[in-house]
């Protein structure tokens, strides 16, 4: 029984598909470019993220010490014990001058201009990955201790990058509702004509008495497959322009590019969104035939 | 099977359909429902088939009052009725056996079910030769024996014709009558809304006269 009703469902609805050729098409369409659209903001967020995370994970706290300093041990002691803290290496003057040199390479005739070592000597920390966040606290603490000078870190441009990362999720999630409640209205519209144009056969099913599960069925089944389709080819399209871009760019700057794709659980999730849309789309559509 | 009691149907402001019916009708019984049009006669198998509810009174169909059948119970309460309806409500693009086929099939009948029944009602019907032509290539007489097999075909409990003969030649008209007595002779209620007294006076058995939507006489027709 359930099976000769799914099987009827499919027929009802594939038949129903190629009567509304071109509506169904058109609903496909436009969910499928919706949900590409919301994908290729996702992916930009991510890869935005991720490149946020690795600059984090790169970015140590540089602490300049004092000139007048004397008892490093003490200091360098003080921050070991923090929990935050991972390792912590001392660079002097003169490392640091050697260092500033090595990475001016050959430019660094003016340096040698100047007199004495103008580089401060400084601890460079770096931190648990558990305690990234924090790391502006653990900044003003230790720019409150004695002999130290200055205290770097890389948190601004990161703060300003998660921002954008934010920013872009945000007008994604925008675009999402705004692009999903479109592709809603297409399916809701596409099962309303097509209900409206089955308005005598569902008229004389009610009045030899299939029940309402029944009569909505195939085009429930319809919404879903609509959405389902919406989604497969979304997913498709943004594989292709992925790997398009990454091997497009990769030519262009010369190096190949570390873009990531979605991973699979949100790749899933486009897919999902597609048939979640096309089944909200006919059961509105429905509710809408049953009210009346 | 069916019962009336002290029915009233209004519309909208005080356009009264029905107005104080008490009728009953027992099983297997055949029975014309006699009126001009506008008489309340629609109406009155509307309520039987619960597509209308009484303002007033009671409607009783095979014991169960239609007023309290839940939403959800009403697809399987339609199954025990069969309704041959006033404009058919053929499927035009639909052949003779799809538009049979078709009621049996969305209440969940399986398919090679419902084609064997079909085939079988059609043939019943005299329209076994035409199976395969749809609506439009069919005479009215035949369009009409098409409806009646829709009707019958998930054996009802009660079958209610809407002016099955209008538009129809007296011949054709009787044998369409002879198709719903065999049904009434098979067991089931058979009620008939017709304006047609040629064919009440021809059949004879128990009719009900409505008038501006009052019974103005229930007896038989002698």
């Amino acid at each position: 029984m359930i099976l000769g009703n799914t099987l009827y469902f499919l027929r009802e609805a594939s038949s129903s598909f190629r009567r509304n050729k071109l509506m169904t098409g058109a609903a496909v369409v436009a969910m499928a470019l919706s949900l590409v659209l919301i994908g290729i903001f996702l992916l930009a967020a991510l890869n935005l993220n991720l490149f946020v995370d690795r600059i984090r994970q790169r970015v140590d706290i540089v602490v300049f010490l004092k000139d007048d300093l004397v008892d490093i041990t003490a200091l360098r002691g003080a921050l070991e014990a923090r929990k935050e803290v991972e390792s912590v290496t001392y660079l002097s003057k003169e490392e640091a001058l050697a260092e500033f040199k090595k990475q001016l390479g050959p430019k660094r005739s003016w340096v040698d201009a100047v007199d004495g070592n103008p580089l401060p000597a400084s601890l460079e920390l770096r931190l648990n990955h558990d305690h990234l966040n924090s790391i502006r606290q653990l900044s003003s603490w230790i720019e409150s201790l004695d002999g130290v000078e200055e205290v770097n870190y890389g948190q601004r441009e990161t703060e300003l990058l998660s921002l954008v990362v934010k920013l872009i999720l945000i007008f994604d999630l925008g675009l999402g509702l705004l692009l999903g409640a479109s592709s809603f209205f297409m399916v809701f519209n596409t099962m309303r004509l097509a209900i409206y144009s089955q308005r005598e056969e569902i008229e004389i099913m009610r009045l030899v008495g299939a029940t309402d599960s029944f009569i909505s069925g195939p085009y429930i089944i319809g919404g879903i497959a609509q959405g389902f389709m919406g989604g497969a080819i979304a997913l498709l399209v943004l594989v292709a322009l992925y790997n398009l871009s990454v091997v497009a760019m990769g030519r262009l700057l010369g190096v190949p590019l570390a873009i990531a794709f979605l991973p699979f659980n949100l790749s899933l999730a486009v897919a999902v969104a597609g048939i979640l849309l096309g089944l909200g789309g006919s059961l509105a559509s429905i509710r809408r035939f049953r009210a009346s | 099977m069916i019962r009336f009691y002290n029915v009233y149907k209004t519309y909208g402001r005080g356009v009264h359909a029905l107005i104080g019916i008490n009728v009953q009708i027992d099983k297997g019984e055949l029975v014309f429902l006699v009126g001009p049009s506008g008489a309340g006669k629609t109406t009155f198998l509307k309520m039987v088939y619960r597509e209308e509810l009484p303002t007033q009174g009671q409607v009783l169909v095979n014991r169960l009052s239609i007023a309290k059948l839940k939403a959800s119970e009403i697809p399987y309460f339609r199954r025990k009725i069969g309704v041959v309806f006033q404009d058919l409500k053929l499927l035009s693009h639909k052949t003779a056996f799809e538009n049979v086929s078709f009621a049996q099939e969305v209440i969940g009948i399986p398919r090679t079910e419902a084609k064997s029944k079909t085939a079988e009602i059609l043939r019943l019907v005299g329209l076994g030769g035409k199976m395969n032509l749809r609506p439009d290539q069919l005479s009215k007489g035949e369009m009409q024996r098409v409806a009646i097999a829709r009707a019958v075909v998930n054996d009802p409990l009660v079958l209610l014709a809407d002016e099955p003969t209008g538009n129809i030649d007296l011949e054709t008209s009787l044998e369409i009558m002879e198709l719903l007595r065999g049904s009434s002779s098979r067991g089931t209620t058979v009620v008939v809304a017709t304006h047609n007294r040629e064919i009440i006076s021809r059949f004879k058995g128990r009719a009900i006269h409505l008038v501006d939507g009052r019974v103005s006489d229930d007896g038989e027709v002698s």
